[in-house]
């Protein structure tokens, strides 16, 4: 009996809740409840046996907690023993069931925002799905999953270290959010492209609380679906927690719940035998759902879903380095600030999914897409379109980032059709396919078209379905050909009335033609018309946002135009407004002193007609940092204006720079400053303060960011020979890697000097871990960094 | 409603007034913390046995006179961790990297939302008790005085702290996401002092943060 041959035939059920069954065997609290798979075998077997004989298809071996951070080089041995004793306890029973292995949370937040990379992440996983599959497990069971990035490891890791089908389930509040904020939507998303046998809800709520939750994943789910409740909400009484719903409850709810659509249904928390007998009673006879294709075209990011072929998509197209120096300069010079700022805008401006390009002959490539999605996404919650030749860089980028990505792009010819789609297979995707092949662009709508239909096919042979083909039927510009716009909007037409999803880079319309805005926010309008589901553009243009807007209005997209009256009514008001309560001209140096980033930036340019860079430094920029610096430190102007001021400076700065570059002249840097927030910690609120002082005092700063570990600082400073580092540490427990760090610094790189701050800290308690000097503030970082720089000068 | 008093007070301004600029920043900041926090905590009420050192309960053995101290005459105890979730980390490490001065006041605007929240769910747990007869002493921290933080872990698997509100420990035993709390508070029918007791108390008279009066 195989899961795949029953999957469908007729309701599968899961068994229920372990951790409270193992409790009343006597687990105490804070034991591993996997230990007893070897220590009392007997106890594990004994609650499995009484799942099978309430009627359970499939028990979960106890190994949820099994992983490699708790249990180390034991690991394989608890998992083997877990299994084994799920498969005898079937044979004892002489009945017929499944055993999976059961693979939960690994206990630890993935980075960014935790401590966990996401590769170790895949390679705890592999190595527990391994040894279930060595011991005989019959499918995997991932479930109780609160983060989607954890979520996609496991999966990954399964599929990559097994040829097991694969269940996955995840924890909904009643917010219907996932912890790491989630949507039902998001999650069908990601799994379906992960393409994971059957998806859906485990633990948090009861069967009453998941009604609506699992409605929304079964009206845009196109796979089976799981169901596994707790007994209700969980209180305490008596210090014990109690779930309230009764078997007979419990399987009343289930019989809904299987007839929205669920094909496995079993148990969690607080649910026990007469819980699953129950529901096995209830729903052993109702026939499964049928399951019908969603025809969804969806991209996902790690909180929410955008589908295309609704209300037209924007994606943003900035981050791209092609006809931009500056951006190109960023990449050079890893300014990975820059780019995150780029996104952030088209964000504001109203993008809906950002296209990330970063290909530059002289960087490496792969390397470089990987670090931009991971940094976008942990500050923006976009879904992003990997734009890239460059397979490696779309790979890495695709494995690593935190949904279902939009992929840019495929075309016709067979060589890119064979590299892109076991991509896309693999790892999900809505993808790009531009109409052209090995001989070109077709300068017809049935070119074109014949073009769109091989990819279809194509993509088919790879599993992967029309809904995850967005076609570009490739906008030519005007000015070499005075119907390429038509046939291009001919081509949307027919693709959209086909069901198909279309998407077109807007802008190259009207190359070389002037006032290029005309032309394509008028393009834009009857690309929109034509059926357009997503329009690549630069949310940044206004012309192309008011003829969005007016689109939505005029399409119906906008209901009783309000979106459109909150946007332009209230533009309208304030714009003299606005006008009016200008300030009258203030110096360079009084536009920093108050903290005024964008009248800084503008001034600086202005006065650049009047002098040298050099000078408004020293005359200007230098002076009015000195002030609010002095003011600082006699308490008279506190943090935030002091940080206001720093940016504002920075935005001079940068005017300057640009300058000098554009003049050939060089940026002089005073010396290099390595700052890092030390192993174990991860607050780094206080070092990024001082990145952003010394920056503005000319000090080249390389920011190892938190977490980092002793040998990372020490390989740094020898690599730049930087004469000063400073670290950073919170908390009493991370000081300890702090003064490690220290003494390595001093007996590997003796030259170098180090600077310590952090709100633990106290110069007694630096002096006594062996720093050379303690910064209480962040100006002092300054003022030490100063006198480093006089004698490393001299 | 989060205390602009507070997030001042943490933002080192000791009495000081912000100029208009910042208290404008403050208000973007408070109303985009309300949007990316999901506040959630959970609580687990169990007998306790108290002796000078010790405390007994929820299976852990916990080790602190001070504690034993603020527990004295209870039978029962609360166990509490509650969290601003991971929204808010992200909403800071947002600007940490876009914006530091913003980072800087969401920061403090998330630490007073964070000490509200608490406060909220204290009140309400009061209320609930209150019908019993029984009063609720302040909350007591692992890491606090002479309780070790090293118990914090147990202390989260009692709560089932990553299933039911998503907080998890570093290797270094630091709580994520940040804005999260976990506390001990004793039930008692001895009606004791003021119950909510600030930084005043603390020792470091010197500290930029220390509220006033």
């Amino acid at each position: 009996m195989k899961f795949q041959e029953l999957l469908g035939k007729r309701i599968l059920f899961l068994d229920g809740g372990m951790g409270t069954l193992l409790q009343e065997r006597g687990l105490m609290p804070g034991e591993l409840p996997e230990t007893w798979n070897l220590t009392k075998p007997e106890a594990v077997k004994e609650i499995h046996k009484a799942y099978l004989e309430a009627g359970a298809d499939i028990i979960l071996a106890n190994t949820f907690g099994a992983n490699g951070l708790k249990f180390a080089d034991k690991v394989g041995e608890i998992v083997a023993a877990g299994v084994q004793n799920a498969k005898a306890a079937v044979a004892e029973c002489g009945k017929e069931a499944l055993v999976a292995l059961d693979m939960g949370p690994t206990g630890k937040l993935l980075k960014p925002m935790g401590t966990l990379d996401f590769e170790d992440a895949v390679t705890l996983y592999k190595e527990v799905a391994a040894a279930g599959e060595k011991a005989g497990a019959d499918l995997i069971v991932i479930e109780t999953m609160s983060d989607t990035y954890e979520l996609k490891a496991a999966v990954l890791a399964a599929k990559e270290a097994t040829n097991l089908p694969v269940i996955a389930t995840v924890i909904f509040g009643e917010n219907e959010k996932m912890l790491t904020g989630a949507t039902p939507e998001a999650v069908v998303a990601l799994l379906e492209g992960l393409r994971v046998d059957a998806i859906g809800m485990n633990c948090g709520l009861g069967p009453e609380q998941m009604k609506p939750i699992f409605a929304k994943m079964a009206a845009c789910a196109s796979v089976p679906l799981v169901i596994s409740p707790n007994a209700g909400l969980p209180r305490t009484e008596n210090g014990r927690t109690v779930f309230d719903v009764t078997p007979e409850a419990f399987a009343e709810d289930m019989a809904e719940l299987v007839g929205m659509g669920a094909w496995i249904a079993g148990g969690c928390c607080g649910t026990t035998p007469a819980h699953i007998k129950a529901l096995v009673d209830k729903c052993r006879d109702i026939e499964p759902q049928a399951l019908t294709e969603k025809e969804l075209t969806v991209v996902s990011s790690y909180s929410h879903a955008v589908v295309l072929g609704e209300k037209p998509v924007i994606i943003g197209e900035r981050i791209n380095p092609t006809g931009k120096s500056k951006f190109k300069q960023a990449l050079r010079e890893h300014n990975i600030q820059y780019i995150l700022e780029e996104g952030s805008r088209q964000v504001d401006a109203g993008a809906h999914i950002l296209d990330v390009n970063v290909g530059l002959p002289e960087i490496d490539e792969p390397t470089m897409m990987k670090e931009v999605v991971y940094e976008l996404q942990s500050i923006l919650d976009t879904p992003l379109q990997i734009d890239t030749t460059n397979m490696a860089a779309m790979e890495q980028a695709m494995r690593i980032y935190n949904g279902k990505p939009m992929v840019n792009s495929v075309n016709g010819k067979k060589e890119v059709m064979q590299e892109v789609f076991p991509l896309v297979k693999k790892y999900g995707g809505a993808v790009v396919a531009l109409c052209l092949d090995e001989n070109g662009i077709p300068d017809t709508v049935e070119g074109r078209l014949a073009i769109a239909e091989s990819i279809y096919k194509t993509a088919a042979e790879y599993g992967i379905s029309r809904k995850d083909i967005v076609v570009d039927a490739l906008t030519m510009t005007m000015s070499t050909d005075d119907y390429a716009a038509q046939v291009t909007l001919d081509a949307v037409k027919a693709i959209t009335s086909q069901g198909g999803r279309t998407v077109l880079g807007v802008s190259n319309i009207s190359f070389g033609l002037p006032q290029r805005e005309l032309i394509n926010a008028a393009f834009y309008t009857l690309a929109l018309q034509a059926g357009l589901s997503a329009g690549i553009i630069n949310p940044n243009a206004k012309a192309m946002m008011q003829a969005y807007d007016a689109y939505l209005v005029l399409g119906g997209y906008d209901t009783q135009c309000m979106q459109y009256v909150e946007k332009y009514a209230v533009a309208q008001a304030t714009a003299p407004a606005a006008a009016s309560i200008t300030p009258t001209r203030l110096s360079l140096k009084e536009c920093i002193i108050k903290g005024f980033k964008e009248q800084t930036a503008k001034v600086s340019k202005e006065m650049l007609s009047e002098k040298t860079p050099l000078e408004l430094i020293n005359e200007e920029l230098v002076p009015a940092l000195d002030v609010v610096g002095q003011g600082f430190e006699k308490g008279t102007l506190f943090l935030p204006q002091l940080l206001m001021s720093a940016e504002a400076a920075k935005a001079g700065f940068e005017v300057l720079k640009e300058f000098m570059q554009q003049s050939g002249q060089e940026e002089s840097k005073k010396m290099t400053v390595v700052l890092a927030t030390v192993k174990g910690d991860i607050h780094d609120i206080g070092k990024n303060i001082v990145k952003v002082l010394l920056e503005n005092y000319a000090y080249d700063v390389i920011d190892l960011g938190k977490d980092v570990p002793p040998e990372t600082i020490v390989d740094e400073v020898i690599k730049t020979k930087a004469p000063l580092a400073g670290l950073s540490a919170l908390m009493t427990t991370t000081v300890a890697s702090m003064e490690e760090t220290i003494r390595l610094l001093h007996e590997k790189a003796p030259c170098c000097k180090v600077v310590v701050g952090g709100a633990v800290l106290t110069k007694e308690y630096s002096d006594s871990i062996g720093a050379d000097y303690y910064a209480k503030d962040a100006m002092q970082t300054v003022h030490f960094a100063e006198e480093v720089y006089k004698s490393f000068i001299n | 409603m989060i205390d602009r008093q507070e997030v001042i007070r943490y933002l080192g301004y000791k009495g000081h007034i912000p100029t208009q600029d910042v208290l404008d920043l403050i208000e973007v900041c408070i109303k985009e913390v309300e949007a990316a926090a999901e506040p959630k905590h959970v609580v687990r009420r169990f007998p306790a046995r108290v002796t000078d050192s010790s405390v007994a309960a929820g299976g852990l053995s916990l080790h602190s006179r001070q504690l034993a101290r603020n527990l004295k005459d209870c039978k029962e105890v609360i166990f509490f961790a509650a969290t601003l979730g991971i929204g808010v980390d992200r909403l800071l490490h947002k600007y940490l990297k876009l914006q530091v001065s913003k980072a800087v006041v969401v920061q403090a605007v998330a630490a007073a939302a964070m000490e509200t929240y608490c406060n909220q769910c204290q009140l309400e747990i009061e209320k609930a008790c209150a019908k019993e007869g029984l009063f609720v002493r302040p909350r007591y921290s692992p890491g606090y005085g002479d309780l070790s933080l090293k118990v914090q872990n147990e202390f989260l698997q009692v709560l089932q702290a990553q299933k039911t509100v998503g907080i998890v420990l570093t290797e270094g035993d630091i709580m994520l996401p940040e804005k999260s709390v976990t506390a001990i508070m004793g039930l008692s029918s001895v009606k004791t002092g003021c119950h909510r007791e600030g930084c005043e108390i603390c020792s470091n008279t010197g500290c930029a943060y220390r509220r006033a009066k």
